[in-house]
């Protein structure tokens, strides 16, 4: 290993492609699929399932902490 | 999600789905629900963003944490997002102020008229016409 030359590894792109960028208001709200908990069960989520509905999405840093 | 869950009820009556989301997976969530106090009563889906696609695509994922932003969107029956927040990672969410919006956005949406600062349901709404304009 000692002739590998130590090169810094390139700046990473978002892998999936989209810019880190946040919504904004008028903008459409991006669609998506998750999995997700739901009062005891493992289910499948489509925001476009919601549509026609308020929806109030809430992104939160993790389980378990303190606020 | 505590504060969000106590006042469930309210956005029931409004009509407004509530949806949660982070980066853990839905294992995490199944314990998190079960054991935590504070996440028992929480009736809404948990959402796990592992990929941390749908994150990125909100623009709200902090690369280097691999976690997100306290974020709250709210999305209207046309799938248009209405309302953004970003609260500091040290401070909870003022509920109070999220049910507001959505009451406002909502009393706009039945009556056309204008919400002011510090509107409260009950209060009255504002015309938004060219010849108000100066006259407020």
């Amino acid at each position: 290993m000692s002739d590998t030359k130590e090169t810094k590894p390139a700046l990473e792109m978002p892998p999936c492609g989209y810019p880190n960028i946040i919504v904004k208001p008028e903008e459409p709200a991006p669609d998506f699929t998750a999995e997700a908990y739901y009062r005891g069960n493992r289910v499948t989520v489509n925001l476009s399932d919601y549509k026609n509905h308020w929806v109030t999405l809430f992104f939160y840093a993790s389980d378990f902490t303190f606020v | 999600m505590a504060a969000v869950a106590a006042r469930y009820d309210e956005f029931q009556r409004l009509g407004v789905q509530v949806l949660a989301i982070s980066t853990d997976s839905v294992f995490s969530h199944k314990v998190f629900a079960e054991v935590s106090p504070s996440a028992r009563i929480i009736q809404y889906p948990l959402l796990s963003d592992r990929s941390h696609k749908i994150s990125r695509k909100y623009g709200v994922l902090r690369e280097e944490l691999g976690f997100t932003y306290r974020a709250t969107f709210i999305i209207s029956p046309e799938g248009k997002v209405k309302y953004v927040s970003l609260y500091p990672p040290e401070v909870g969410r003022n509920v109070d102020e999220i049910i507001r919006v959505i009451q406002g956005l909502q009393y706009e949406a039945a009556t056309g008229l204008g919400i002011p600062a510090g509107w409260r349901p009950g209060m009255a709404g504002i015309q938004k016409e060219f010849s108000m304009v100066g006259r407020i």
